[in-house]
C-alpha cells in the first residue's frame, strides 16, 4: 500500500477549516494542505455529502466532518484526555466551541446575524471558559492540554481576528495564557504568520 | 414533540441501562448555576436546535464509551464521529425543517435521498457503518431513517422515494426493532405526521 502525506482540503475562509488547520499545525504534522477556491463537479462527486472539509491520511483513510477530523488527529497524540469523562468534557467543550462560539462569530462576521450576540457569547461562553481555567488551570479537568483547550485558544483567536479584541481587554488574563501557550507552537505559530487571507476578514 | 430525550432512551434501551429521566417544566437560575459550575455551557432558549443537537450527541457518546459502543480502533472512533455528526447535520438541515413546519418539500426530500443512498451504499459494503460491530453511528443512522419514515408514512406521494430502496437500511432498522426494550419504546411513542415539533 503506497503511503502518502496527509491532506487537508477547505477553502480560505478560517471558519471551520481553522480547526483542523491549528490541530495538525499544533502536532507538526507534515501535511499537504489545499486552499480550495471552489468545489468542481469532479470534486464534488468524490466527496460524502458533497462537502468540504475533507482529510485524507496516509493511509487513504477518509474523513469529512470537522469534529471527527479534529478529534480523530488529537486521538493519535494522546491529547482527548485521560478518562471517559475527561473524554466527556472535550466533546462537550468542542460542541459548544462549534456551534456556540465559531458558527455565530462567523455569520455576524458575514453580517448575516444581529452583532448582539457577540456580547451574549462574551459573556457566556468566554466567561465560563475563564472561570474554569481559573479553577482548574485546563479546560477538561485534567492534568494537561487536550483538544479542548486548542478549541477554546481557536476560539478566542478568531474572535481576535473578527475585531472584537476591545471587547476582552484586562477581563480574561487566563485566557490570555491560553493565548500565549498556543501561540508560542512553532506549528501554529508558522500557520498564522503564512495562511492565506481569505479577503474576507472571516 | 420528540426531544434530544428520545436518543438517549433509545440507546440507553439498547444497551440495556436502567435509567431515571427528571423532567423539568423550567430551568430556574439555581439548577443554571449548578449546571455551569460543572461546565455545561447551557442555552436559556429551547429553540437553539444546533445547540441542542450537539450536546444530545455529546452525551450519547459518553454513554457509548462507558459501553464500548463508540468502535474498537481510532478509526473506527473516527468514523463514529463522522457519521453522528453528519446525520445531526442532516437532521437540522432536511428532516427538522419539514416536521416543524409540516410541509412536505419535494426538493428536501429527494436531497434527503442522496444522503440516504450514501448510507445505504456504505452498509452495502459493510454490515455496520463503522467497523465490525454494532456502534453508536449505526444507531443514529436507524433513528435518521426511522425518523424520516415514521414522519412521511401518512404522505403517500412521497412513497416512492423510500419504498424497497433501502435493504441495507431497513436490515439495520430491523436489527434495532428485533430489541425487546427499543420495539416497546418506539411503539409506546407514537411517531408520525401528527407529531407537530422535533426537536434531536
Amino acid at each position: 500500500m503506497t503511503t502518502n502525506k496527509p491532506s487537508f482540503s477547505y477553502f480560505k475562509v478560517l471558519v471551520l477549516g481553522q480547526l483542523p488547520r491549528f490541530t495538525l499545525n499544533y502536532f507538526g504534522t507534515d501535511f499537504t494542505d489545499n486552499y480550495v477556491e471552489s468545489i468542481d463537479d469532479e470534486f464534488r462527486k468524490t466527496l460524502k455529502f458533497g462537502q468540504l472539509p475533507l482529510f485524507v491520511d496516509s493511509d487513504g483513510f477518509r474523513l469529512t466532518q470537522t469534529d471527527a477530523i479534529c478529534k480523530y488527529i488529537a486521538a493519535k497524540h494522546d491529547f482527548l484526555g485521560k478518562s471517559i469523562k475527561e473524554r466527556a468534557i472535550v466533546d462537550e467543550t468542542i460542541a459548544a466551541v462549534h456551534d456556540d462560539v465559531i458558527i455565530p462569530g462567523y455569520k455576524v462576521g458575514k453580517g448575516v446575524e444581529d452583532k448582539k450576540v457577540i456580547d451574549t457569547i462574551i459573556s457566556r461562553h468566554f466567561t465560563t471558559f475563564e472561570n474554569v481555567l481559573a479553577e482548574n488551570k485546563f479546560i477538561a479537568g485534567g492534568d494537561n492540554y487536550t483538544l479542548a483547550d486548542l478549541y477554546v485558544f481557536v476560539a478566542y483567536h478568531y474572535y481576535k481576528h473578527l475585531g472584537h479584541s476591545e471587547k476582552f481587554q484586562n477581563k480574561f488574563p487566563h485566557l490570555e495564557a491560553l493565548q500565549a501557550h498556543f501561540e508560542s507552537n512553532k506549528g501554529i505559530a508558522e500557520y498564522i504568520k503564512n495562511r492565506p487571507d481569505s479577503g474576507r476578514g472571516i | 414533540m420528540i426531544s434530544s430525550i428520545y436518543i438517549f432512551k433509545i440507546l440507553l434501551s439498547y444497551l440495556g441501562v436502567e435509567y431515571e429521566i427528571n423532567q423539568l417544566s423550567e430551568i430556574n437560575q439555581e439548577f443554571t448555576n449548578k449546571l455551569e459550575s460543572y461546565n455545561q455551557f447551557i442555552k436559556h432558549t429551547q429553540k437553539d436546535e444546533d445547540y441542542l443537537l450537539g450536546q444530545s450527541a455529546v452525551i450519547s457518546r459518553y454513554i457509548s464509551n462507558n459501553h464500548n459502543f463508540s468502535g474498537k480502533s481510532l478509526q473506527e472512533s473516527a468514523r463514529v464521529d463522522d457519521i453522528v455528526e453528519s446525520v445531526l447535520e442532516i437532521i437540522e438541515e432536511y428532516v427538522l425543517p419539514i416536521i416543524n413546519s409540516n410541509i412536505i418539500n419535494e426538493e428536501i426530500t429527494k436531497l434527503l435521498c442522496t444522503h440516504f443512498n450514501d448510507f445505504e451504499n456504505q452498509l452495502s459494503k459493510s454490515t455496520f457503518s463503522a467497523g465490525d460491530s454494532t456502534t453508536l453511528a449505526d444507531l443514529y443512522l436507524f433513528i435518521l431513517y426511522d425518523i424520516t419514515l415514521r414522519y412521511l408514512e401518512n404522505h403517500g406521494h412521497l412513497a416512492h422515494h423510500f419504498n424497497e430502496k433501502y435493504p441495507h437500511l431497513e436490515r439495520l432498522k430491523l436489527h434495532f426493532l428485533s430489541n425487546k426494550s427499543v420495539s416497546e419504546f418506539i411503539n409506546s411513542n407514537n411517531i408520525n405526521s401528527q407529531s407537530s415539533q422535533l426537536i434531536i
